[in-house]
């Protein structure tokens, strides 16, 4: 019974790994910018 | 910021230099460091990843910035050294893996200081600091990180014209954030393959670069260049229904001219068009928006009382 489930556990972790690497898609990130904020707490009207 | 956090698009937070200070002579220096303290918290708690030293970062002195990194606010610079041992006061670079994706920050003042800060800063820092060349730092910068990271990232406090010299002289960089000269950029520059941003400033303004990787080692491509084609090609259609119209009324040879030259002028832009949006690209893409900050977003809770406890007034 404990060798089916160790099996199991490991089917599940390389499908998991193989999906990921299948469907995984382009890499998003987001870079938010700031500079010369120079001590302004509130910002000055845009 | 929170908004993508939440859908779960890694956000990374950086700051491109003069952080803390500004060069007003009458500045309560003691009102000054509460702000900046606050700033620094402020950036803190949005998990910052990079905070280049700008020169106006140094106008009340090393050990401010010294505390605010030991605080853990990640504050960089490739070319500001100790004189004695030349070696970097801050962390030169720093590298944060998102998605897959390693990408390093490094960041860059320029060692010719504005004039009206020359004096205030002899001050402050005098002899404590020893600026590198900038362009000798970024090559050392690069050849250490290519191997290291997927992307190169620069956050500047040179100005425009040195990051154009900067970027033709060391190839190998991805993107540059910069602006000392508070201005914004609704489209990036680009030198080479090297893109080129600005925000703004005094908090008026973040950039906002989006970006889908699909294989770090291959060129990325400007998604905003689409929607500036499409809206070249809507003011050349206005323009010339304005002219035909005009045309069909009283014909004039030199109309008839005109409007041949805007059609050919479309008729390029739509190839253009018709090339980028065509076949998917294998390429990388990118986007580019400034976002202005005003009275609609939300503000924080926690950073609003910070601000109330610290009896700070607004600007």
């Amino acid at each position: 019974m404990r060798y089916i489930a160790w099996i199991l556990s490991v089917l599940v972790a390389v499908t998991l790994f193989l999906f990921q690497k299948v469907e995984g898609g382009p890499a998003e990130v987001t870079l938010v910018h700031t500079s010369n904020v120079t001590g302004h707490l509130f910002p000055c009207p845009s | 910021m929170e908004k993508d956090r939440a859908e779960g698009t890694p956000v990374l937070v950086v700051d491109s230099g003069d952080l803390f200070f500004m060069t007003k002579a009458k500045v309560d220096p003691e009102k000054a460091s509460a702000k900046a303290r606050l700033i620094g918290r402020a950036y803190r708690r949005m998990a910052a990843v990079a905070v280049n030293v700008g020169d106006l970062d140094l106008l009340q002195g090393l050990d401010f910035l010294r505390k605010e990194a030991s605080q853990g606010l990640p504050l960089i610079s490739a070319n500001l050294l100790d004189p004695s041992s030349r070696t970097p006061i801050f962390d030169p670079y720093v590298i944060q893996k998102v998605s897959g994706i390693r990408i390093a920050f490094f960041g860059l003042l320029s060692p010719n200081f504005q004039p009206e800060i020359a004096d205030p800063m002899r001050k402050t820092v005098g002899e404590r600091i020893f600026i590198k060349d900038p362009v000798e730092a970024a090559q050392e910068m690069v050849l250490k990180l290519r191997d290291k990271v997927d992307m190169i990232l620069l956050l500047s406090d040179l100005g425009n014209y040195r990051e154009h010299e900067l970027v033709k002289a060391v190839p190998g960089i991805h993107f540059v954030f910069g602006g000392p000269e508070g201005r914004g950029l609704a489209q990036p520059n680009r030198e080479g393959k090297t893109y080129m941003f600005q925000s703004y400033a005094k908090g008026m303004y973040v950039g906002k670069l989006r970006l889908t990787i699909k294989n770090p080692g291959l060129p990325f491509q400007d998604e905003g260049r689409v929607s500036r084609l499409q809206g070249e090609i809507r003011n050349l259609d206005r323009h010339l229904q304005d002219l035909q119209k005009q045309q069909a009324g009283q014909p004039n040879p030199e109309v008839a001219q005109r409007i041949q030259w805007i059609q050919q002028q479309k008729a390029r832009f739509q190839e253009q068009l018709r090339q980028f949006s065509g076949a998917p690209s294998q390429e990388n893409h990118f986007l580019w928006t400034l976002e202005p900050l005003n009275a609609s977003l939300s503000e924080d809770e926690d950073i609003k009382g910070w601000i109330q406890e610290a009896g700070i007034d607004p600007d």
